[in-house]
């Protein structure tokens, strides 16, 4: 399946989440604005063609020069698109190493506060731009990061980069909702791409946001959260249930019978305790608890080895998208950190935020809004 | 001495055609790149940035031969190599310490980081001169 590349809005945010994500994260290594531009548009073509599941290049892995290194990897050759998505991203790093107008700064991007229990890695945080690969096959997600990352040597330089191997949220109503690993139904009440008008009061900045260029795109929010799941699994059904708030079979929650049943905040157990405790995460998150905040979670599992100490390196890379990170992910994850019991079970380890451009219209390159703003 | 002396009048005589030569241009970097940045070569000596500088001297030489060639193919190409040649010496420059450099077990993460960085920005159109010559 193709998803189209070009549109109104970038693909990889509301179009259907795929199964398999690599996420990279580049810095700059010029602040020459014209090498950069020349690059956003190599990228640009070759982001393109491997959407249509085209190699980088035509000819590009075997068709060339055989003297010279193929220009395109070719790992992917024979593969079909898989649902390919590339969503692009500039971090803060972008406008000030460019030099470019404040005005032009998305106020978005100021620095997230450090919240409670953060364990953040600089290594495994920020970066100027980003490049989001999703696909239903993790070989084709791998290439195209791979390819972008290889055009980029000399301009960009990988920052980091996290792979994730099944999603964790549905971003569609014709999706079921997968589980994360600590085996919980994940994004049941998520922001979908059914939602319209719901999306632009969330997700998509809106005219009249700051700044101009950014309008019909949006903000992403990645945190890489690293998942004590050993701990996890020696704790009971009961508890784990409390903590979340919803069954673990059925994700309905507590004091409900299925999953998309509303979830009634005000009920009383015949303990006389809330249903759903106080603390537990699903009300924290809540937009009743956070004076309406919503966001659109897009995240992905990851187990990235192990720790050396005989536990899985697992957990959860959180991507989210916004409106405003400062009004929606900071209440939020301010709500989580102070309170959620599950913040016993987990670790922020890395962090970042990026300004998503719209989606490009015919003929343009990333970014171009902003570079010829 | 004498074998040095033969090796030397027999290295001069060696023909070496251009794909050879360009190819010899990547080697040398792809050496620096997984062996030398990582410390690995002179696990004992720690002199891993004199080797370094020793490669990329050789890779350049090995251009240089190529220039005029390259120039007729790919006029873009070369500047593009003077550029990150030029980039790589400025960075080894920083770690000069008489005559030679510091010794890799006093790099920082860092320092290794950034040397990586201008290797693979070399790396990439260094890579391309094979190309642009048979071209």
């Amino acid at each position: 399946m193709v998803i189209p590349f070009r549109g109104e809005r970038q693909a990889g945010i509301v179009t259907p989440a795929q199964d398999r994500l690599h996420f990279v994260a580049l810095d700059l290594t010029t602040d020459d604005r014209e090498r950069v531009r020349a690059l956003l548009q190599k990228w640009t073509t070759a982001a393109e063609r491997m959407t249509a599941g085209a190699e980088t290049a035509p000819g590009g892995a075997v068709g060339g020069n055989p003297e010279a290194p193929p220009a395109d990897t070719g790992e992917a050759l024979g593969l079909p698109a898989a649902s390919l998505t590339l969503t692009f991203g500039l971090g803060p790093g972008f406008f000030d190493k460019l030099g470019i107008d404040p005005a032009l700064r998305p106020p978005g991007l100021a620095e997230l506060p450090r919240f409670t229990l953060d364990q953040l890695d600089p290594a495994l945080s920020g970066g100027d731009l980003c490049i989001q690969a999703c696909a239903d096959d993790p070989q084709v997600a791998v290439h195209a990061v791979r390819n972008l990352v290889r055009i980029g040597f000399g301009t960009t330089a990988v920052r980091w980069s996290q792979l994730g191997f099944g999603r964790t949220s549905s971003t569609s109503t014709t999706q079921a909702t997968p589980r994360n690993l600590f085996g919980f139904k994940d994004g049941t009440r998520n922001l979908k791409a059914e939602d319209g008008p719901e999306l632009d009061r969330h997700v998509w900045v809106q005219p009249g946001d700051d700044p101009a260029w950014l309008a019909g795109g949006t903000y992403l929010v990645a945190r890489r959260i690293r998942m004590h799941i050993e701990i996890w699994d020696r704790t009971s059904l009961t508890e784990q249930e409390v903590i979340v708030g919803r069954t673990k079979g059925e994700g309905a929650p507590l004091g409900a019978t299925a999953e998309f049943d509303a979830a009634d905040f005000a009920a009383v157990g015949p303990d006389g305790e809330p249903r759903i405790g106080e603390v537990a995460h699903i009300r924290l998150a809540s937009a009743e608890a956070l004076g309406g905040v919503r966001i659109l979670r897009r995240g992905y599992n990851f187990v990235d080895g192990s720790d050396g100490q005989g536990h899985l390196n697992a957990g959860l890379f959180f991507v989210a998208f916004m409106r405003d990170p400062h009004a929606q992910f900071v209440p939020m994850q301010r709500a989580l950190a102070n309170n959620d019991v599950m913040m016993e079970y987990i670790e922020h380890t890395g962090s970042a935020v990026f300004a998503c451009p719209p989606g490009l219209a015919d003929g343009q390159y990333w970014a171009q809004p902003l570079l010829e703003a | 001495m004498a074998d040095i002396a033969d090796l030397q009048s027999r290295v001069t005589t060696v023909e070496l055609t251009p794909v050879q030569l360009a190819n010899g241009a990547k080697e040398l970097l792809d050496e620096v790149a997984t062996g030398k940045i990582t410390g690995e070569e002179d696990r004992y000596s720690h002199t891993d940035l004199w080797d370094f500088k020793a490669n990329v001297e050789g890779s350049q030489g090995a251009v240089a031969a190529l220039r005029p060639v390259i120039d007729e193919k790919d006029p873009t190409l070369g500047p593009l190599l003077d550029e990150r040649f030029a980039a790589v010496d400025a960075l080894l420059e920083e770690y000069r310490e008489g005559d030679g450099y510091r010794l890799y077990t006093d790099l920082t993460e860092d320092d290794i980081r950034r040397m990586s960085e201008a290797v693979d920005a070399l790396g990439e159109p260094v890579s391309q001169v094979a190309g642009v010559v048979t071209s």
